[in-house]
Protein backbone atom coordinates (compact mmCIF):
# COMPACT_ATOMS: atom_id res chain seq x y z
CA UNK A 1 0.00 0.00 0.00
CA UNK A 2 1.64 3.63 -0.64
CA UNK A 3 0.60 5.91 2.01
CA UNK A 4 -0.38 9.40 1.02
CA UNK A 5 2.27 12.08 0.71
CA UNK A 6 2.38 14.58 3.23
CA UNK A 7 2.18 18.25 2.64
CA UNK A 8 2.38 21.40 5.06
CA UNK A 9 0.42 24.28 3.86
CA UNK A 10 1.05 27.86 5.49
CA UNK A 11 -1.19 30.06 4.37
CA UNK A 12 -3.32 33.19 6.42
CA UNK A 13 -6.73 32.87 3.91
CA UNK A 14 -8.52 30.55 5.31
CA UNK A 15 -10.71 30.73 1.54
CA UNK A 16 -7.24 30.30 -0.60
CA UNK A 17 -6.93 27.24 2.16
CA UNK A 18 -10.27 25.69 1.38
CA UNK A 19 -9.15 25.68 -2.54
CA UNK A 20 -6.24 23.59 -1.88
CA UNK A 21 -7.72 21.45 0.46
CA UNK A 22 -10.33 20.64 -1.90
CA UNK A 23 -7.97 19.91 -4.66
CA UNK A 24 -4.88 18.30 -2.82
CA UNK A 25 -6.58 16.22 -0.30
CA UNK A 26 -7.65 13.23 -2.64
CA UNK A 27 -3.80 13.01 -3.27
CA UNK A 28 -2.10 14.04 -0.19
CA UNK A 29 -2.39 14.38 3.31
CA UNK A 30 -2.47 17.86 4.58
CA UNK A 31 -2.12 20.19 7.37
CA UNK A 32 -2.82 23.22 7.39
CA UNK A 33 -0.95 26.24 9.52
CA UNK A 34 -2.38 29.56 9.32
CA UNK A 35 0.21 31.48 10.20
CA UNK A 36 4.13 31.07 9.82
CA UNK A 37 4.94 30.56 13.57
CA UNK A 38 2.21 27.78 13.42
CA UNK A 39 4.42 26.23 10.65
CA UNK A 40 7.65 26.95 12.33
CA UNK A 41 6.41 25.43 15.62
CA UNK A 42 5.40 21.97 13.57
CA UNK A 43 8.63 22.15 12.41
CA UNK A 44 10.19 22.98 15.37
CA UNK A 45 8.52 19.82 17.10
CA UNK A 46 9.89 17.72 14.73
CA UNK A 47 6.86 17.00 12.12
CA UNK A 48 7.89 15.75 8.99
CA UNK A 49 6.48 17.04 6.12
CA UNK A 50 7.33 15.88 2.39
CA UNK A 51 6.43 19.04 0.63
CA UNK A 52 6.27 22.58 2.10
CA UNK A 53 3.78 25.10 0.22
CA UNK A 54 4.04 28.36 1.49
CA UNK A 55 2.63 32.03 1.05
CA UNK A 56 5.61 34.82 1.38
CA UNK A 57 4.06 36.87 2.93
CA UNK A 58 3.23 35.93 6.51
CA UNK A 59 3.43 37.92 9.73
CA UNK A 60 6.15 37.74 12.25
CA UNK A 61 8.03 34.32 10.18
CA UNK A 62 7.27 34.52 6.55
CA UNK A 63 7.67 32.21 3.97
CA UNK A 64 11.12 32.99 3.25
CA UNK A 65 12.16 32.64 6.96
CA UNK A 66 10.39 29.06 7.24
CA UNK A 67 12.34 28.05 3.63
CA UNK A 68 15.75 29.06 6.08
CA UNK A 69 14.41 27.16 8.71
CA UNK A 70 14.24 23.99 6.45
CA UNK A 71 17.05 24.00 4.84
CA UNK A 72 19.11 24.37 8.45
CA UNK A 73 17.94 20.93 9.53
CA UNK A 74 19.47 17.89 8.27
CA UNK A 75 16.29 15.95 8.53
CA UNK A 76 14.21 18.91 6.28
CA UNK A 77 17.41 20.45 4.30
CA UNK A 78 15.68 18.07 0.97
CA UNK A 79 12.74 18.81 1.28
CA UNK A 80 10.61 20.74 -1.60
CA UNK A 81 9.69 23.93 -0.86
CA UNK A 82 7.09 25.57 -2.85
CA UNK A 83 5.63 29.43 -2.57
CA UNK A 84 2.29 30.40 -3.50
CA UNK A 85 2.07 34.34 -3.24
CA UNK A 86 0.74 37.45 -4.56
CA UNK A 87 3.80 38.77 -4.89
CA UNK A 88 4.75 38.00 -8.48
CA UNK A 89 7.60 40.24 -10.04
CA UNK A 90 10.76 38.72 -10.96
CA UNK A 91 13.06 40.26 -8.41
CA UNK A 92 10.82 38.64 -5.82
CA UNK A 93 11.22 35.28 -7.45
CA UNK A 94 14.75 35.72 -8.01
CA UNK A 95 15.24 36.13 -4.36
CA UNK A 96 13.16 33.10 -3.18
CA UNK A 97 14.56 30.66 -5.88
CA UNK A 98 18.21 31.69 -4.33
CA UNK A 99 17.00 31.29 -0.79
CA UNK A 100 16.60 27.59 -1.27
CA UNK A 101 12.93 27.67 -2.55
CA UNK A 102 12.53 25.32 -5.36
CA UNK A 103 9.43 26.66 -7.56
CA UNK A 104 7.05 29.56 -7.15
CA UNK A 105 3.89 29.98 -8.25
CA UNK A 106 1.55 33.42 -8.42
CA UNK A 107 -1.74 34.48 -7.12
CA UNK A 108 -4.21 34.01 -8.67
CA UNK A 109 -3.56 30.25 -9.30
CA UNK A 110 -4.99 27.18 -10.62
CA UNK A 111 -4.88 24.80 -7.97
CA UNK A 112 -4.66 22.16 -10.43
CA UNK A 113 -1.31 23.74 -11.39
CA UNK A 114 -0.61 23.78 -7.48
CA UNK A 115 -1.09 20.19 -7.86
CA UNK A 116 1.15 19.07 -10.76
CA UNK A 117 4.16 21.32 -9.51
CA UNK A 118 3.51 18.84 -5.87
CA UNK A 119 3.96 15.71 -7.91
CA UNK A 120 6.58 16.96 -10.19
CA UNK A 121 8.87 17.76 -7.14
CA UNK A 122 7.86 14.68 -5.30
CA UNK A 123 9.20 12.97 -8.11
CA UNK A 124 12.15 14.33 -8.31
CA UNK A 125 12.88 14.11 -4.19
CA UNK A 126 12.19 10.83 -4.53
CA UNK A 127 14.53 10.09 -7.57
CA UNK A 128 17.23 11.42 -5.52
CA UNK A 129 16.59 10.18 -2.35
CA UNK A 130 16.66 6.62 -4.02
CA UNK A 131 20.22 7.51 -5.40
CA UNK A 132 21.41 8.77 -1.94
CA UNK A 133 20.07 5.49 -0.31
CA UNK A 134 22.12 3.42 -3.09
CA UNK A 135 25.21 5.72 -2.06
CA UNK A 136 24.87 4.85 1.33
CA UNK A 137 24.63 0.86 1.21
CA UNK A 138 28.36 -0.02 0.87
CA UNK A 139 28.73 -3.22 2.93
CA UNK A 140 25.34 -4.46 1.28
CA UNK A 141 27.49 -4.52 -2.02
CA UNK A 142 30.44 -5.75 -0.98
CA UNK A 143 29.57 -8.46 0.62
CA UNK A 144 27.82 -9.96 -2.43
CA UNK A 145 30.06 -11.27 -4.27
CA UNK A 146 31.09 -10.39 -7.94
CA UNK A 147 27.72 -11.79 -9.67
CA UNK A 148 24.86 -9.59 -7.81
CA UNK A 149 26.37 -6.16 -8.05
CA UNK A 150 23.18 -4.43 -7.99
CA UNK A 151 21.56 -6.21 -5.26
CA UNK A 152 19.92 -3.21 -3.58
CA UNK A 153 18.64 -2.00 -6.94
CA UNK A 154 17.09 -5.02 -7.93
CA UNK A 155 15.59 -5.64 -4.60
CA UNK A 156 14.04 -1.82 -4.75
CA UNK A 157 13.05 -2.94 -8.16
CA UNK A 158 11.30 -6.21 -6.86
CA UNK A 159 9.49 -4.38 -3.84
CA UNK A 160 9.03 -0.98 -4.82
CA UNK A 161 7.71 0.99 -2.24
CA UNK A 162 7.66 -1.14 0.24
CA UNK A 163 11.91 -1.40 0.17
CA UNK A 164 12.44 2.18 -0.43
CA UNK A 165 9.93 3.98 2.64
CA UNK B 1 17.81 40.15 30.43
CA UNK B 2 16.78 36.23 30.87
CA UNK B 3 18.57 33.99 31.20
CA UNK B 4 18.90 30.99 28.74
CA UNK B 5 19.25 27.29 29.28
CA UNK B 6 20.78 25.21 27.06
CA UNK B 7 20.23 21.57 28.39
CA UNK B 8 22.93 18.63 27.08
CA UNK B 9 22.04 15.11 28.11
CA UNK B 10 25.48 13.55 26.92
CA UNK B 11 27.44 10.73 27.90
CA UNK B 12 30.67 11.39 26.35
CA UNK B 13 32.62 13.94 28.51
CA UNK B 14 34.13 15.02 25.27
CA UNK B 15 31.36 15.81 23.15
CA UNK B 16 29.68 17.29 26.08
CA UNK B 17 32.68 19.86 26.46
CA UNK B 18 32.92 20.58 23.16
CA UNK B 19 29.52 21.74 22.97
CA UNK B 20 29.45 23.56 25.96
CA UNK B 21 32.29 25.71 24.90
CA UNK B 22 30.51 26.36 21.44
CA UNK B 23 27.62 27.56 23.25
CA UNK B 24 29.12 30.29 24.55
CA UNK B 25 29.61 32.08 27.97
CA UNK B 26 25.89 33.80 28.03
CA UNK B 27 24.00 31.58 28.66
CA UNK B 28 23.43 29.04 31.21
CA UNK B 29 24.40 25.32 30.42
CA UNK B 30 22.87 22.08 32.41
CA UNK B 31 24.26 19.06 31.29
CA UNK B 32 23.46 15.59 32.99
CA UNK B 33 24.40 12.10 31.77
CA UNK B 34 21.65 10.44 32.27
CA UNK B 35 18.14 10.83 31.83
CA UNK B 36 16.29 10.34 34.84
CA UNK B 37 18.49 13.34 36.27
CA UNK B 38 17.86 15.77 33.57
CA UNK B 39 13.80 14.61 34.17
CA UNK B 40 14.59 15.90 37.79
CA UNK B 41 16.55 19.25 36.48
CA UNK B 42 12.96 19.71 33.59
CA UNK B 43 10.09 19.40 36.57
CA UNK B 44 12.26 21.83 38.93
CA UNK B 45 13.53 24.27 36.49
CA UNK B 46 10.27 25.21 33.78
CA UNK B 47 12.20 26.78 31.03
CA UNK B 48 14.75 25.61 28.70
CA UNK B 49 15.24 27.08 25.37
CA UNK B 50 17.24 24.22 23.92
CA UNK B 51 17.84 20.82 24.26
CA UNK B 52 20.91 18.43 23.01
CA UNK B 53 21.16 14.87 23.54
CA UNK B 54 23.41 12.06 22.04
CA UNK B 55 22.41 8.78 20.20
CA UNK B 56 21.65 6.74 22.89
CA UNK B 57 19.10 9.15 25.06
CA UNK B 58 17.71 10.82 21.98
CA UNK B 59 14.88 8.45 21.69
CA UNK B 60 13.14 8.17 25.10
CA UNK B 61 14.41 12.24 25.75
CA UNK B 62 12.32 13.40 22.94
CA UNK B 63 9.37 11.42 23.81
CA UNK B 64 9.89 12.91 26.88
CA UNK B 65 10.06 16.70 26.53
CA UNK B 66 7.24 16.39 23.56
CA UNK B 67 4.57 15.28 25.89
CA UNK B 68 5.23 18.00 28.24
CA UNK B 69 3.04 20.79 27.51
CA UNK B 70 6.04 23.15 28.16
CA UNK B 71 8.66 21.93 26.25
CA UNK B 72 6.44 21.42 23.31
CA UNK B 73 8.16 23.93 21.50
CA UNK B 74 12.05 23.59 22.65
CA UNK B 75 13.80 22.88 19.74
CA UNK B 76 15.35 19.35 20.43
CA UNK B 77 18.94 18.39 18.32
CA UNK B 78 20.37 14.89 18.30
CA UNK B 79 23.88 14.58 18.64
CA UNK B 80 25.24 12.95 15.30
CA UNK B 81 27.74 12.17 12.58
CA UNK B 82 27.15 14.02 9.34
CA UNK B 83 26.99 11.05 6.35
CA UNK B 84 25.25 8.18 8.68
CA UNK B 85 23.04 6.07 6.54
CA UNK B 86 19.67 7.75 5.46
CA UNK B 87 17.83 5.42 6.87
CA UNK B 88 19.01 5.53 10.30
CA UNK B 89 17.60 8.47 10.54
CA UNK B 90 14.48 7.51 9.17
CA UNK B 91 14.37 5.93 12.44
CA UNK B 92 14.57 8.85 14.17
CA UNK B 93 11.85 9.13 16.40
CA UNK B 94 9.64 12.12 15.61
CA UNK B 95 10.10 14.95 17.27
CA UNK B 96 13.67 15.68 16.72
CA UNK B 97 14.02 18.58 15.65
CA UNK B 98 17.50 18.50 13.72
CA UNK B 99 20.90 16.54 13.68
CA UNK B 100 24.15 18.29 14.95
CA UNK B 101 26.64 16.72 12.89
CA UNK B 102 29.26 16.87 15.47
CA UNK B 103 32.29 16.33 12.64
CA UNK B 104 31.39 19.89 11.24
CA UNK B 105 33.39 22.62 11.87
CA UNK B 106 32.82 24.64 14.77
CA UNK B 107 31.61 27.63 13.49
CA UNK B 108 29.00 26.00 11.68
CA UNK B 109 27.74 23.96 14.96
CA UNK B 110 28.22 27.31 16.67
CA UNK B 111 26.04 29.10 13.75
CA UNK B 112 23.02 26.11 14.45
CA UNK B 113 23.02 26.70 17.90
CA UNK B 114 22.59 30.43 17.76
CA UNK B 115 20.22 29.91 15.02
CA UNK B 116 18.00 27.79 17.15
CA UNK B 117 18.25 29.73 20.32
CA UNK B 118 16.97 32.73 18.76
CA UNK B 119 14.25 30.91 17.04
CA UNK B 120 12.88 30.04 19.70
CA UNK B 121 12.81 32.98 21.23
CA UNK B 122 11.20 34.30 18.00
CA UNK B 123 8.57 31.78 17.85
CA UNK B 124 7.31 32.20 21.47
CA UNK B 125 6.87 36.10 21.85
CA UNK B 126 3.61 35.61 20.18
CA UNK B 127 2.47 32.64 21.63
CA UNK B 128 -1.31 32.32 20.95
CA UNK B 129 -0.76 28.70 20.52
CA UNK B 130 -4.23 27.32 19.07
CA UNK B 131 -4.48 23.81 18.45
CA UNK B 132 -3.45 23.17 14.94
CA UNK B 133 -6.93 23.40 12.84
CA UNK B 134 -8.04 20.30 10.75
CA UNK B 135 -9.45 21.64 7.72
CA UNK B 136 -12.51 21.59 6.93
CA UNK B 137 -14.90 21.55 4.02
CA UNK B 138 -17.75 23.42 2.75
CA UNK B 139 -20.96 21.95 3.09
CA UNK B 140 -24.48 22.48 1.99
CA UNK B 141 -26.60 23.09 5.06
CA UNK B 142 -29.83 20.24 5.59
CA UNK B 143 -32.11 22.46 4.58
CA UNK B 144 -30.73 23.79 1.18
CA UNK B 145 -29.73 20.40 0.11
CA UNK B 146 -33.04 19.72 1.39
CA UNK B 147 -34.33 22.28 -0.84
CA UNK B 148 -32.50 21.37 -3.73
CA UNK B 149 -33.45 18.12 -4.08
CA UNK B 150 -37.23 18.12 -3.71
CA UNK B 151 -37.53 21.22 -5.87
CA UNK B 152 -35.12 20.00 -9.04
CA UNK B 153 -37.13 16.28 -8.57
CA UNK B 154 -40.16 17.93 -8.75
CA UNK B 155 -39.01 20.25 -11.70
CA UNK B 156 -37.05 17.97 -13.85
CA UNK B 157 -40.26 15.48 -13.32
CA UNK B 158 -42.92 17.85 -14.55
CA UNK B 159 -40.79 19.50 -17.37
CA UNK B 160 -39.43 15.89 -18.62
CA UNK B 161 -42.11 15.67 -21.78
CA UNK B 162 -41.14 19.92 -22.59
CA UNK B 163 -37.04 18.42 -22.45
CA UNK B 164 -37.32 15.82 -24.72
CA UNK B 165 -38.59 17.75 -27.59
CA UNK B 166 -36.32 20.56 -26.62
CA UNK B 167 -33.40 17.65 -27.17
CA UNK B 168 -34.82 16.55 -30.62
CA UNK B 169 -34.85 19.98 -32.07
CA UNK B 170 -31.33 20.87 -30.94
CA UNK B 171 -30.52 17.18 -32.83
CA UNK B 172 -32.63 18.20 -35.97
CA UNK B 173 -31.14 22.15 -35.92
CA UNK B 174 -27.52 21.20 -36.19
CA UNK B 175 -24.82 18.31 -35.56
CA UNK B 176 -23.57 17.67 -32.15
CA UNK B 177 -24.96 16.25 -28.67
CA UNK B 178 -27.69 17.55 -27.14
CA UNK B 179 -26.11 18.09 -23.60
CA UNK B 180 -22.93 20.36 -23.45
CA UNK B 181 -20.69 19.47 -21.04
CA UNK B 182 -18.58 21.92 -19.46
CA UNK B 183 -15.92 21.68 -16.93
CA UNK B 184 -16.50 24.03 -14.14
CA UNK B 185 -15.15 25.01 -10.92
CA UNK B 186 -17.78 24.76 -7.82
CA UNK B 187 -17.28 25.50 -3.85
CA UNK B 188 -14.32 25.12 -2.59
CA UNK B 189 -12.99 24.99 -6.65
CA UNK B 190 -14.32 21.40 -7.03
CA UNK B 191 -14.55 20.56 -10.24
CA UNK B 192 -17.25 18.96 -12.59
CA UNK B 193 -18.71 18.65 -15.41
CA UNK B 194 -22.01 21.13 -15.98
CA UNK B 195 -24.86 20.30 -17.97
CA UNK B 196 -26.25 22.34 -20.60
CA UNK B 197 -28.19 22.09 -23.85
CA UNK B 198 -26.06 22.78 -26.51
CA UNK B 199 -26.75 26.19 -27.81
CA UNK B 200 -23.30 26.65 -29.75
CA UNK B 201 -21.86 24.80 -32.94
CA UNK B 202 -19.48 22.05 -32.19
CA UNK B 203 -16.24 23.72 -33.16
CA UNK B 204 -17.46 26.66 -30.33
CA UNK B 205 -14.71 26.65 -27.94
CA UNK B 206 -11.86 26.80 -30.69
CA UNK B 207 -13.45 29.93 -31.65
CA UNK B 208 -12.95 31.78 -28.20
CA UNK B 209 -9.52 32.26 -28.92
CA UNK B 210 -10.43 34.01 -31.87
CA UNK B 211 -12.79 36.16 -30.37
CA UNK B 212 -10.81 37.09 -27.18
CA UNK B 213 -10.42 40.61 -28.68
CA UNK B 214 -14.11 41.02 -29.41
CA UNK B 215 -14.71 41.00 -25.72
CA UNK B 216 -17.29 43.22 -24.09
CA UNK B 217 -15.41 43.35 -20.68
CA UNK B 218 -11.26 44.07 -21.69
CA UNK B 219 -10.20 47.32 -20.57
CA UNK B 220 -7.14 47.47 -21.76
CA UNK B 221 -6.22 50.42 -24.31
CA UNK B 222 -3.58 48.86 -26.50
CA UNK B 223 -2.81 51.77 -28.34
CA UNK B 224 -0.96 53.44 -24.83
CA UNK B 225 1.86 51.57 -26.10
CA UNK B 226 5.05 53.65 -25.85
CA UNK B 227 7.35 51.70 -28.68
CA UNK B 228 11.03 52.75 -28.73
CA UNK B 229 13.09 50.34 -31.14
CA UNK B 230 10.56 47.79 -31.20
CA UNK B 231 10.54 47.37 -27.06
CA UNK B 232 7.74 48.46 -24.78
CA UNK B 233 8.80 50.83 -21.70
CA UNK B 234 6.76 51.42 -19.46
CA UNK B 235 5.83 55.23 -18.20
CA UNK B 236 7.76 55.48 -15.37
CA UNK B 237 10.99 54.63 -16.73
CA UNK B 238 10.11 56.94 -19.32
CA UNK B 239 9.29 59.77 -17.50
CA UNK B 240 12.92 59.32 -16.02
CA UNK B 241 14.31 58.69 -19.47
CA UNK B 242 16.63 55.54 -18.52
CA UNK B 243 16.06 52.23 -20.25
CA UNK B 244 14.05 49.75 -18.54
CA UNK B 245 15.98 48.23 -15.18
CA UNK B 246 12.85 44.97 -15.38
CA UNK B 247 12.94 43.62 -18.74
CA UNK B 248 11.02 40.67 -19.51
CA UNK B 249 11.65 38.82 -22.93
CA UNK B 250 8.86 38.23 -25.42
CA UNK B 251 9.22 36.40 -28.83
CA UNK B 252 10.32 39.20 -30.62
CA UNK B 253 10.66 41.96 -28.59
CA UNK B 254 11.57 43.26 -24.92
CA UNK B 255 8.64 44.54 -22.49
CA UNK B 256 8.85 46.25 -19.19
CA UNK B 257 7.67 44.19 -16.32
CA UNK B 258 5.26 46.75 -14.79
CA UNK B 259 4.02 47.37 -18.09
CA UNK B 260 3.13 43.68 -18.84
CA UNK B 261 2.15 43.17 -15.12
CA UNK B 262 -0.63 46.07 -15.34
CA UNK B 263 -1.72 44.32 -19.30
CA UNK B 264 -2.56 41.04 -17.32
CA UNK B 265 -4.40 43.03 -14.95
CA UNK B 266 -6.58 45.10 -17.26
CA UNK B 267 -7.12 42.00 -18.97
CA UNK B 268 -11.03 40.82 -18.56
CA UNK B 269 -11.79 38.05 -16.21
CA UNK B 270 -15.10 37.03 -17.99
CA UNK B 271 -15.59 36.93 -21.85
CA UNK B 272 -18.42 37.45 -22.98
CA UNK B 273 -19.62 38.74 -26.72
CA UNK B 274 -22.88 40.57 -28.19
CA UNK B 275 -24.38 38.75 -31.12
CA UNK B 276 -22.19 35.84 -30.87
CA UNK B 277 -21.73 34.27 -34.01
CA UNK B 278 -21.13 30.84 -32.80
CA UNK B 279 -24.54 30.18 -31.45
CA UNK B 280 -26.73 27.99 -32.93
CA UNK B 281 -30.51 28.78 -34.67
CA UNK B 282 -32.51 27.51 -31.89
CA UNK B 283 -29.65 28.55 -29.79
CA UNK B 284 -30.72 31.85 -29.36
CA UNK B 285 -34.19 31.14 -27.86
CA UNK B 286 -33.06 28.26 -25.93
CA UNK B 287 -30.40 30.92 -23.85
CA UNK B 288 -33.19 33.61 -24.31
CA UNK B 289 -35.67 31.43 -22.46
CA UNK B 290 -33.07 29.82 -20.09
CA UNK B 291 -34.27 27.09 -21.36
CA UNK B 292 -30.55 25.90 -21.80
CA UNK B 293 -29.87 25.83 -18.43
CA UNK B 294 -32.41 23.01 -17.19
CA UNK B 295 -30.05 19.97 -17.19
CA UNK B 296 -28.38 21.69 -14.60
CA UNK B 297 -31.04 20.43 -12.53
CA UNK B 298 -29.37 17.27 -12.69
CA UNK B 299 -26.47 18.75 -11.25
CA UNK B 300 -28.22 20.19 -8.62
CA UNK B 301 -29.76 16.57 -7.65
CA UNK B 302 -26.68 14.87 -7.73
CA UNK B 303 -24.92 17.33 -5.34
CA UNK B 304 -22.53 19.60 -7.76
CA UNK B 305 -24.75 22.68 -7.40
CA UNK B 306 -27.56 24.21 -5.45
CA UNK B 307 -30.60 25.94 -6.34
CA UNK B 308 -29.33 29.33 -5.49
CA UNK B 309 -25.07 30.10 -5.48
CA UNK B 310 -22.43 31.78 -6.91
CA UNK B 311 -21.85 31.07 -10.56
CA UNK B 312 -19.62 28.09 -11.46
CA UNK B 313 -17.10 29.21 -13.34
CA UNK B 314 -15.05 27.83 -16.12
CA UNK B 315 -11.77 27.30 -15.04
CA UNK B 316 -9.89 29.53 -17.09
CA UNK B 317 -11.98 32.08 -15.30
CA UNK B 318 -12.19 30.58 -12.15
CA UNK B 319 -8.39 30.50 -11.43
CA UNK B 320 -8.14 34.08 -12.37
CA UNK B 321 -10.13 34.64 -8.90
CA UNK B 322 -7.77 32.56 -6.57
CA UNK B 323 -6.10 35.55 -5.04
CA UNK B 324 -6.11 36.73 -1.64
CA UNK B 325 -8.53 39.34 -2.50
CA UNK B 326 -11.22 37.26 -3.96
CA UNK B 327 -10.89 33.42 -2.93
CA UNK B 328 -13.77 33.71 -0.06
CA UNK B 329 -16.12 33.49 -3.44
CA UNK B 330 -15.40 29.62 -3.85
CA UNK B 331 -16.55 29.38 0.18
CA UNK B 332 -19.93 29.45 -1.10
CA UNK B 333 -22.17 26.89 -2.63
CA UNK B 334 -22.48 26.88 -6.69
CA UNK B 335 -25.57 27.42 -7.75
CA UNK B 336 -28.06 27.98 -10.57
CA UNK B 337 -28.96 31.25 -9.73
CA UNK B 338 -27.40 33.88 -8.03
CA UNK B 339 -27.53 37.52 -6.29
CA UNK B 340 -25.97 38.97 -9.36
CA UNK B 341 -28.59 37.37 -11.71
CA UNK B 342 -31.50 39.08 -10.04
CA UNK B 343 -29.56 42.29 -8.86
CA UNK B 344 -28.86 43.88 -12.14
CA UNK B 345 -28.91 41.98 -15.07
CA UNK B 346 -32.43 41.40 -14.30
CA UNK B 347 -33.56 44.70 -14.77
CA UNK B 348 -31.96 45.15 -18.43
CA UNK B 349 -29.05 46.99 -17.32
CA UNK B 350 -25.38 47.54 -18.77
CA UNK B 351 -22.91 44.92 -18.09
CA UNK B 352 -21.49 44.50 -14.59
CA UNK B 353 -18.17 44.54 -14.46
CA UNK B 354 -16.43 41.39 -13.05
CA UNK B 355 -15.63 42.61 -9.86
CA UNK B 356 -18.85 43.87 -9.19
CA UNK B 357 -19.93 40.25 -9.89
CA UNK B 358 -16.85 38.88 -7.72
CA UNK B 359 -18.02 41.09 -4.42
CA UNK B 360 -21.76 40.32 -5.10
CA UNK B 361 -20.28 36.26 -5.03
CA UNK B 362 -18.81 36.97 -2.02
CA UNK B 363 -21.48 38.66 -0.46
CA UNK B 364 -23.89 36.17 -0.81
CA UNK B 365 -21.21 33.28 0.25
CA UNK B 366 -20.62 35.12 3.78
CA UNK B 367 -24.45 36.46 4.14
CA UNK B 368 -27.11 33.27 2.47
CA UNK B 369 -29.36 32.25 4.39
CA UNK B 370 -32.96 30.30 3.72
CA UNK B 371 -34.64 33.77 3.58
CA UNK B 372 -32.44 35.35 0.99
CA UNK B 373 -32.67 32.38 -1.01
CA UNK B 374 -36.33 32.19 -1.03
CA UNK B 375 -35.79 35.76 -2.06
CA UNK B 376 -33.53 35.25 -4.94
CA UNK B 377 -35.78 32.43 -6.04
CA UNK B 378 -38.75 34.88 -5.99
CA UNK B 379 -37.16 37.43 -8.37
CA UNK B 380 -35.19 35.02 -10.71
CA UNK B 381 -39.00 33.97 -11.92
CA UNK B 382 -39.53 36.78 -13.07
CA UNK B 383 -35.98 37.83 -14.45
CA UNK B 384 -35.66 34.41 -16.73
CA UNK B 385 -36.66 36.04 -20.38
CA UNK B 386 -33.66 38.33 -20.57
CA UNK B 387 -34.08 41.58 -23.00
CA UNK B 388 -30.04 41.66 -23.40
CA UNK B 389 -28.57 39.38 -25.97
CA UNK B 390 -25.41 38.28 -23.86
Amino acid sequence: MKTKRHILIADENQYVVDILVQTLSKDFKITVANTGQEAARLLIQGNRFDTVLTELELPFFNGLELTKLIRMSHLTSQTPVIILSNVSDSTTRIECLEQGVDAFLSKPFNPLEVKAKLHALLRRADLSNQETQDNHSPQLKSENKTSWPHRSRIVSMLLGDLAVS
Amino acid sequence: MPIIYVLLVIEDDLIANRIASLVGSGHSIVRFKEINESERWLTDNQQVDLIITDRTNGDVMVSLVRNKRDYRLVPFLIVSRLGESPLEQATLATGVTDLLAINEDNYRIQTKISYYLSLSDQIRTFDNARPITTPTQFRLPWWKRFLDISVSFTILLLLSPMLLVVAIVIVLDSKGPVIYRSKRAGANFHVFNMYKFRTMKVEADQLLGQLASNNIYDKTDHKSDVSINGSITCSACEANGVPCQKLLFDHDRHICEKHYLQETQGKAKFMKFRNDPRITRIGTFLRNSSIDELPQLVNILVGDMSLVGNRPLPLYEAEKLTSDEFAKRFAGPAGLTGLWQVKKRGKGQGPMSDKERTLLDIEYSTTFSFKTDALIIWQTIFSLWQKENV
